[in-house]
């Protein structure tokens, strides 16, 4: 599955605007602006770098560039999980910065017109602040997240 | 009782291999340390069969091999490799060779082996 | 079978299979023109994929060596009919067809994967139906050798004899169990005629060996001789343990198939095994031949040339070994360092000792120097692979193109070469895709028919330089412009910029200059990815351009990135790199010489002075096995005249290593201190460098 949906962002490339790649944690699907996403891979070794919050994982190699990870479950204070066949990480980039996610699974691509997204309701203190809205798409709920604000390491 | 030739350059292989057959039906007549050496010592003392180390200087265990074979076709030789040698042992085989010990060897498969070599027609 | 040698078996597996594809490559592409193979390397590629049938079959991975199985077959017959009137472009093209399933296969099979068998399959019945349409076009007498073969397999055996089944088992540990089963056929050639024997392929493939003493060596065979005279004579057979002897009643003295896939192969070896009596020299099985016909072609010797270059011997080191022994080395100028400037010798007057010590110095400095240039590889490795892609794209876009590779001997760091084959690939593929433009338009523009891309690489000063070039129609400034703005990638007006700024701005992400998908470049992506890759090596790209006459990119690679010596270090699981620079000694303490000072922090006693211990793997709550001082080392490093002692598992050697900065994330959250930055070892770990100044004053 990642595979495809790797393919998908490497053709896809033009159009981003209103694409989103579509990841499941937990039993929530969220999303991110695929424009950030420069691939997916599973997960590797992942060396610890000590003096980090416990939700920034490690680093790893990735074709020789060095990659921070942050494990999303942890950032939301959810409860950590094994890494099993089906755990990606999304790697992403932005000013030139890297940072690759750790998710449960990755699932599509979705487009998603502006309009769809409403903002977050005030509900679950864990993780609203890293979330900039909500998107109804057909039956399904994705919730969009920040990623500025989930880089913001204290 | 059989006659036995022992080739092997090195002193030590000649002695372990000497020790060895003469604990059992075996006289070592004589040894050569190349193959050179080794034709002689045959046509001198024509064992009933021959120890052959494959790598020598001088002349290689091949080539005395042949030699011998030339003078007696009917010559016993067994020859004496190392692992990793299956090519020059295939060689052999194929030039009248009539079996082989690969060392590391144990005792009971040098004695078994130029038992049943001797014994043969 | 333990576990260890199923790998370490597998993994030569992979290397050999490998390498023999890439053999295999450059054969079909060095044939390339002309309309028939040499000698040689018809005999080659039967050799090769002799061997890539025998192992594949050993590793029981019988789809890749039944397809081998079939080739050879198409190219035993080709060799034994000189007139065969096959066409090379066709029979190219299967061989490449092979190299290709192989190269995959070879991933799916490091990744545990799915192999595809039916692809293999397939691939086979298409060389299969090619061969026999060969055949049928061939003279009847063609294939001597495959009819006496075919002939030998349906003799009815003589009135008297019967068909026998025979498996022999060998002492244990007598060695090349293969020789010896092959000495044993050949003794019962003398009294039996053979039909089929298993394994079959005991002659070439000594993993035979392994089968052998596992299933032991069975033959098939028929003989009028009586069931207890042979099993006498098989009993005779020297350092034959057990003997299994059955009569074929009903079942017939069938080839079985289903173990090994080599029938004929079987019966070349019983035929001429027979006639061993005879000439001994012609008594070669068939592979051998191949091998003997090769070395005495005078002209090719394909044997000698495994690494392609005619007058230079190079042997394949696996890279663990390289790497331990670059360990060795890093170690034993550390274990020289320690012996020379041993504290027992302060104040010593030695001068002999000093003399010898600065001869061993310049000894192991000399070690030194060469195993590093062991890490160097020549670019040719990546530039060869170019040839391949030229090949099928020019093909399958209908263009004409020729490839021009010059300074493929310019050495560059393994490491580096990683990262630099798939740049090169993609800006070849690119020159091809885009670059060079049709036979018509190039004809139209009183060019030459054929487009020459040309690689070269060379050094200068503390840079390597690869250019790639082609003489096709070049960039278009106005369509780069254009795009440019349309994605928001202009910052400066058109106006003000130099055409080669324009031709640069397709390295930015998001760019793409090409309107539709081709099979091969994607869009654009590959542009940025090719930055990238360059960037992780320190290095940069840049590309100019004339229109109508072609482009040219060129990468420049710095040959020195940020390195420094660092001792490398275990806690627990963890690996961490201490500069060099900022040891001054390692030692196991006495324990005699710990205490604690009155503010509770351990402190260790070094020669009158006290220095504070810390104990990575309690500050950092890293799980360890060590955490007795006597069962650890203590690394006392120093910055800036403060010195403390550090605590680790164990020393893993010293080494040479590239610098690479702490992710940007991490650094601006201002949290991982302790560490200057991080390096690649040789198997693709990370291991974080310590910032000495940090360690030397936080506060315990």
């Amino acid at each position: 599955m990642a595979e495809l949906v790797s393919k998908i962002i490497e053709q896809e490339e033009d159009t981003l605007s209103g694409r989103f790649l579509i990841f499941k944690v937990g039993d929530d699907s969220y999303g991110i602006e695929l424009g950030y996403v420069t691939e997916i891979v599973s997960v590797p070794k992942i060396t610890k770098v000590p003096g980090l919050p416990e939700y920034l994982v490690g680093i790893i190699n990735l074709r020789g560039s060095i990659i921070p990870v942050m494990d999303i479950r942890l950032r939301f204070n959810m409860p950590k999980i094994e890494y099993n066949d089906r755990t990606c990480i999304i790697i992403t980039q932005i000013d030139g910065m890297d940072v690759g996610f750790v998710v449960d699974a990755v699932c599509e691509v979705a487009n998603i017109p502006a309009e769809s997204i409403v903002p977050p309701p005030e509900t679950s203190k864990n993780k609203s602040n890293f979330i900039r809205g909500i998107i109804k798409s057909g039956d399904n709920i994705y919730l969009l997240i920040d990623y500025q604000s989930i880089l913001k390491i204290t | 009782m059989y006659t036995v030739l022992v080739v092997d350059d090195a002193a030590f292989m000649r002695l372990a291999i000497k020790n060895v057959l003469e604990k059992n039906e075996f006289k070592v007549v004589a040894d050569a340390k190349n193959g050179v050496e080794a034709i002689q010592k045959y046509i001198e003392f024509k064992p009933d069969i021959v120890t052959m180390d494959i790598t020598m200087p001088d002349m290689s265990g091949i080539d005395a091999l042949k030699k011998i074979r030339e003078y007696d076709p009917n010559a016993k030789i067994v020859m004496v490799s190392a692992m990793g040698q299956e090519r020059m042992v295939k060689e052999a085989i194929l030039n009248g060779a009539k079996n082989f010990i690969v060392k590391p060897y144990k005792e009971e498969h040098i004695v078994q082996t130029l038992r049943k070599v001797a014994a043969e027609n | 079978m333990a576990e260890r040698k199923d790998d370490s078996l597998l993994e030569l597996f992979i290397f050999e299979t490998l390498q023999n594809a890439q053999q295999l490559e450059k054969i079909i592409l060095d044939t390339g023109a002309g309309d028939r193979f040499s000698e040689a390397a018809i005999n080659e590629i039967f050799r090769i994929m002799h061997t890539v049938k025998g192992s594949a079959a050993m590793m029981s991975y019988s789809h890749i060596s039944s397809l081998a199985h079939k080739i050879e077959d198409l190219f035993f017959y080709i060799r034994e009919t000189p007139d065969a009137e096959y066409d090379i472009g066709t029979v190219s093209d299967f061989v490449l067809s092979f190299i290709d399933f192989i190269n995959e296969e070879i991933e799916v099979i490091k990744s545990d994967g799915e192999q595809d068998a039916e692809r293999a399959e397939e691939l086979g019945k298409d060389v299969e139906k090619y061969l026999s349409m060969l055949k049928n076009e061939g003279q009847a007498e063609g294939a001597q050798a495959v009819k006496s073969a075919e002939a030998a397999k349906g003799v009815p055996a003589a009135a008297e004899s019967a068909g026998y089944k025979v498996t022999l088992f060998f002492e244990d540990g007598c060695g090349m169990e293969n020789i010896r089963a092959y000495a044993a056929l050949l003794e019962i050639a003398e009294y039996a005629k053979i039909v089929s024997f298993i394994p079959a392929d005991i002659e070439e493939n000594d993993g035979s060996a392994e089968e052998i003493r596992k299933n032991g060596f069975t033959v098939y065979f028929e003989s009028e001789a009586s069931y207890d005279e042979l099993q006498t004579r098989f009993e005779n057979i020297p350092l034959v343990h057990e003997v299994v002897l059955t009569k074929a009643e009903n079942e017939g003295v069938a080839l079985d198939d289903t173990a090994m896939p080599a029938a004929e192969p079987d019966n070349r070896v019983k035929t001429e095994a027979k006639d061993q009596a005879e000439a001994n020299t012609e008594i070669v099985a068939i592979p051998q031949a191949a091998e003997k016909a090769a070395s005495q072609d005078g002209s090719q010797d394909s044997r000698k040339t495994e690494a392609h270059q005619p007058t230079q011997s190079i042997i394949s080191v696996h890279v663990s070994k390289l790497d331990k022994l670059m360990n060795l080395v890093g170690e034993l100028v550390i274990a020289e360092s320690m012996v020379v400037e041993n504290p027992d010798l302060k104040g010593m007057q030695l001068p002999s000792f000093q003399r010898e010590a600065a001869q061993l110095h310049k000894i192991v400095d000399e070690i030194q120097e060469l195993v590093m240039s062991m890490r160097l590889m020549p670019l040719a490795t990546v530039f060869q692979r170019t040839n391949r892609i030229v090949r099928d794209m020019s093909r399958k876009l209908g263009k004409q193109v020729k490839l021009k590779i010059t300074g493929e001997e310019t050495e560059v760091d393994k490491n580096i070469i990683e990262h630099l084959s798939d740049p090169i690939l993609h800006l070849v593929r690119n020159c091809v895709d885009h670059g060079i433009e049709s036979r018509e338009e190039r004809i139209a523009a009183g060019k030459p028919e054929a487009g020459t891309i040309s690689i070269e690489a060379y050094s200068a000063g503390s840079y390597v330089y690869i250019i790639v070039s082609d003489d096709g129609r070049g960039l278009d400034k106005q369509k780069i412009l254009e795009k440019a703005m349309r994605n928001g990638l202009l910052k400066k007006s058109p106006e003000s910029m130099t055409d080669k700024e324009i031709y640069n701005l397709i390295f930015l992400p998001g760019f793409s200059t090409s309107e539709t998908v081709t099979e091969f470049s994607g869009r654009g992506v590959g542009m940025d990815v090719v930055m990238q890759s360059i960037g992780t090596i320190g290095g940069n790209v840049s590309v100019d351009s004339t229109p109508g006459q072609g482009t040219s990119i060129m990468m420049k690679i710095p040959l020195t990135v940020a390195i420094i010596d660092g001792m490398n270090v275990t806690v627990g699981d963890r690996l961490f790199t201490i500069p060099i620079s900022n040891i001054r000694e390692s030692f196991k303490p006495d324990l005699k010489n710990v205490f604690r000072d009155p503010d509770g922090r351990e402190m260790v006693m070094v020669r009158g002075e006290c220095y504070a211990i810390v104990r990575l793997h309690e500050i950092w709550g890293i799980e360890t096995s060590v955490t007795e001082l006597s069962d650890g080392i203590l690394v006392m490093v120093e910055q800036e005249e403060r010195r403390r002692c550090i605590f680790v598992d164990s020393l893993i050697g010293q080494q040479q290593v590239v610098v690479k900065s702490m992710p940007e994330l991490i650094k601006r959250s201002k949290l991982a201190e302790g560490f200057a930055g991080c390096t690649l070892l040789g198997d693709g770990s990370i291991s974080l460098i310590f910032d000495v100044s940090w360690l030397v004053s936080f506060d315990i």
